[in-house]
């Protein structure tokens, strides 16, 4: 009986990506789309039960109804973009390319959609595309797969650098609004490149953006993938970032989270190379219902690496922070160095957090640790603010306000970093 | 050379387990299998209520519809439940007066174990109740303890002579559908221990239990419940061993503890079921569910567990804080070698005002053995004030061995403070280095850093007992340690 249900469900909410006639793809990624639909009949959607959903509720994804609707957009808004910064420009709105407000810089490196890439750049989509997700087991990324028709593809080759920094933009638009992007990324042995990820609403509700990002870092290189999203109070997201690294790379993210209505981030990490520096942060600021939830996998698989986690959250109102860190130590994966934090501020009795830092650890050379902390701001901070003539309701927005930025010290871009010290001060003027 | 690790991890592999001997009593059983006959067999025999065996069939009912849970990080065969025979107990030979009467062959089987039932006696004053195969076969310093009303005795002892008692408190902490084991346990329990301390007294000595698991082929399956009235105060020492086997044992008890206000239990448990020989054939399924409810205001339930035995350990001593101003300790050393699997840790569920709970959990992994820890840290919407630190630290000793923490922290009031950390690392070369500059030899050296990590925690079993307890620790980790 109940299982009758589910499927029904399932299937209405698989109907809503079958919406949008599927693109034409070469037989090689036609074959990769068909095995996704394959698996797409098999698994189901989550629920509570699984340990890899525990305190997350989809219903509120799964339930609606969407549209893909396709817009032009007329102009980018200034808070969308990075003052003072020179970017290369790729702008999405719904998930369709917007031309006219992309701008690409760099010459050296190729910064496509991916349909193009899918002809252009064929051989290095053809290596990559697909190869490092879960479409086989995870649903969220069997859809994106199955269904997705472009996004970004950045191929950075051997010893190049991107001298400016790529800042996708990604616009969610209109009333449930169906948003699938799939992006690419191959940096190249000792190449170069900052990427930074906006997601935004232009006046967009109960929109879903069920994004994948692969990542490939190749031997020598470093890369940044910062993520900013302010994607609107009643939309939400499910959004997979798959990274890999290869000997003595160096990959940094950041994930920092201003509204949804439920947002979602799977972030992956597969270290397949010795002497690998990872380094991953969160932010995340939270009022009225919104849920977030970071989850995180730091896989290593070979020695003499590197890897460092800070999330920080503010929860008040009847908002949820989730957060789920995981290393795995693989055998043989000696002298690892891995720490891993996660510490929140509940600012009223109805907020929750339910936090998850886990470690599994099967070689012994290791240092590992993890700690988490949950509590309230520090009185004796505030009463020294307070001592200084500031009022309080000014000292604990400092206190707020001082506590996330901690978060932003492994931002390379100095004008990003400027701008989230913004977003974060205006932010903490709402709590 | 020295003495290095890997001489270590090879001497770890090969340090069997001392306890194994088989005591050769007469056994009076009941055929293997589980089924409702069964049940009423072991309730008859046992000369149970009727509410009593009404509440093992429920259980049994219960149990039918549930499964086995699977979300631990252990891998194991499961047991055949129609496999185990589900009662055991030594015939009784005659009623016992003094200690000269006591089995000789149990009283020798003591004797190897080096706690011997004088010893034990005269240390201290421990009363000591023993339970051989789940019938409790004697008990000492009873009228001491009645003397204040402390009422110490086998559960089924209990069962006949306080029936209310034990009818309102039996099953108030872990439901008989608690879980797949709860359930089981409810179902077929034989034996196990009951104590209740009245009102503002305070227990004068330890009060102490040793289990056996005797007879091949029989699962244990006790059950423990401690009433603590208003304002009184008891110390309770549960330890284990269980002798050598090949097959598979079944180990499903269940311990309560119900603290009323201003009450405080400490229970501390030395587990050293068989583990396997080195081959990681044999040894115990440990599946306890051990819960303490801190019902009353500023009471305080402590649990202590130096865990070195058991094939497959599954195991969450945990505890509810619904009293105002109630406080929860866990303490743990959890030691596992060759092809052991432990998933322990605790639970405190935060529920009344002002409630503290403090976590310290140290695990040792040797050979290829998988330790993790599990906890959870909860504090609910009501819970003003409520406060938690954990620590979970783990040792590797050798490359092929895992080490695994899952802490989960729900917290729903903003006035809580929860901190968690955790870390993992092998024994430190320079703190080796250290030690052999000041002359101490590699091996002593690697004895006393594990000594000292895991201090913390003996440092809080009673007396009598951390001898006991460094003991069992030196021969799981036989070889680093003398």
């Amino acid at each position: 009986m109940s299982n009758t249900t589910a499927i029904s469900k399932k299937d209405a909410f698989i109907a809503n990506f079958m919406k949008r006639p599927k693109a034409d793809l070469s037989s090689n990624h036609q074959s990769i789309r068909e095995e996704a639909l394959q698996a797409l009949t098999i698994l189901d959607l989550p629920t509570s039960r699984d340990e890899y959903w525990k305190y997350t509720r989809l219903t509120s994804i799964t339930k609606q109804e969407y549209h893909h609707i396709e817009v032009k957009l007329d102009a980018l808004q200034d808070e969308w973009k990075v003052e003072g910064l020179e970017a290369n420009l790729m702008v999405f709105a719904n998930g369709y390319y917007q031309p006219h407000l992309s701008n690409i810089i760099d010459q050296n490196v190729s910064i496509l959609t991916l349909d193009q890439a899918r002809i252009e750049a064929y051989d290095v989509v053809d290596k990559h595309f697909d190869q490092y997700v879960n479409a086989q087991n995870e649903i969220f990324t069997a859809l994106n797969t199955a269904f997705n028709h472009t996004g970004v593809f950045v191929h950075v080759s051997k010893n190049e650098v991107v001298e400016h920094p790529i800042h996708i933009i990604d616009v969610v638009q209109g009333e449930s609004a169906l948003v699938v992007p799939r992006n690419l990324f191959v940096v190249d042995q000792s190449a170069k490149a900052q990427i930074i990820h906006s997601i935004v609403s232009n006046g967009g509700e109960k929109a879903f953006v069920n994004g994948v990002s692969e990542i490939v870092v190749g031997e020598n290189a470093s890369v940044e993938y910062q993520m900013i999203q302010t994607i609107g109070d009643t939309n939400q997201q499910i959004q997979t970032t798959q990274v890999t690294q290869a000997n003595n790379s160096k990959f940094t993210t950041g994930a920092f989270t201003f509204n949804g209505q439920l947002v979602r981030n799977n972030l992956n990490i597969l270290v397949e190379g010795t002497g690998c520096e990872t380094h991953l942060n969160g932010v995340y600021l939270l009022d009225g219902k919104m849920h977030v939830d970071n989850h995180s996998v730091v896989d290593h698989l070979m020695p003499h690496c590197e890897s460092n986690e800070n999330y920080k959250g503010v929860i008040t109102d009847k908002a949820t922070g989730v957060f789920n860190g995981k290393v795995f130590v693989r055998p043989d994966a000696q002298k690892i160095n891995a720490f891993q934090s996660n510490q929140n501020i509940l600012l009223s009795d109805d907020a929750t957090i339910n936090s998850k830092p886990e470690l599994e650890i099967y070689a012994d050379d290791v240092k590992c640790s993890h700690g988490s902390t949950t509590g309230q701001l520090n009185q004796e901070g505030l009463f020294y603010l307070e001592s200084r003539g500031v009022k309080p309701q000014e000292a604990r927005k400092l206190m707020i306000n001082a506590f996330a930025d901690e978060a932003l010290s492994e931002v390379g871009v100095d004008t990003l970093k400027e701008k989230l010290e913004v977003m974060i001060a205006d932010r903490c003027q709402q709590f | 050379m020295g003495y290095t690790e890997a001489d270590l991890a090879e001497e770890l592999k090969k340090s069997e387990y001392k306890y194994g001997f088989v005591s050769k009593f007469d056994t009076d059983k009941v055929e293997k299998g589980l089924n409702e006959d069964i049940i009423r067999q072991i309730s008859a025999r046992k000369n149970e209520p009727e509410w009593l065996l009404e509440f093992r069939l429920e259980a049994y009912r219960n149990w039918l519809t549930m499964t086995e849970p699977t979300w631990a990080h252990v891998n194991y065969e499961k047991p055949n439940f129609q496999e185990i025979t589900y009662y055991a107990a030594p015939k009784p030979k005659k009623k016992l007066n003094s200690l000269d009467e006591v089995d000789p062959e149990l009283k020798s089987m003591y004797d190897r174990l080096g706690i011997s039932i004088e010893e034990q006696k005269k240390l201290a004053g421990v009363a000591v109740d023993i339970v051989v195969d789940s019938v409790s076969v004697q008990t000492t310093f009873k009228e001491k303890l009645s003397e204040l009303g402390i009422i110490f005795m086998s559960f089924s002892e209990a069962v006949q002579k306080y029936p209310e008692l034990v009818r309102e408190h039996m099953g108030s902490v872990v439901p008989p559908n608690d879980n797949f084991y709860a359930a089981l346990n409810s179902a077929v329990f034989t034996d196990g221990s009951f104590c209740y301390i009245p009102k503002g007294v305070r227990c004068p000595m330890e009060l102490s239990t040793y289990f056996r698991i005797n007879e091949a082929g029989t699962g244990q399956f006790e059950r423990t419940l401690i009433v603590a009235e208003e304002g009184s105060y008891v110390s309770y020492l549960e330890g284990c061993t269980a002798p050598q086997r090949d097959e598979n044992q079944l180990h499903a008890a269940i311990v309560e503890i119900i603290t009323k206000d201003d009450a405080e239990v400490k229970y501390s448990t030395v587990q050293n079921w068989y583990p396997g020989n080195a081959e990681g054939k044999g040894g115990v399924y440990n599946f306890v569910t051990k819960r303490g409810l801190c019902e009353g205001r500023n009471s305080k339930i402590s649990w202590t567990q130096v865990e070195t035995g058991s094939a497959v350990t599954w195991k969450y001593p945990s505890c509810i804080l619904k009293g105002d101003n109630s406080e929860g300790e866990f303490y743990s050393v959890a030691v596992t070698n060759n092809f052991q699997m432990a998933d322990t840790g605790t639970k405190m569920v935060h529920l009344g005002k002002n409630t503290r709970s403090v976590i310290i959990s140290k695990g040792i992994s040797a050979g290829r053995s998988e330790n993790s820890y599990r906890g959870l840290v909860q504090i609910h919407k009501n819970a003003e004030n409520a406060r938690n630190f954990s620590q979970c630290d783990s040792l590797l000793i050798g490359d092929q061995c895992g080490a695994h923490t899952f802490p989960y922290i729900e917290v729903k009031n903003k006035s809580a403070q929860v901190e968690h950390e955790a870390t993992t690392s092998k024994i430190g070369e320079d703190q080796i280095f250290y030690c052999q500059q000041r002359g101490i030899d590699e091996e002593t050296a690697i004895s006393l850093i594990v000594n000292g990590y895991a201090k913390e925690v003996l440092n809080k079993l009673p007396m009598e007992f951390a001898v006991e307890a460094k003991k069992l620790l030196e021969i799981t980790l036989e070889g680093s340690v003398g």
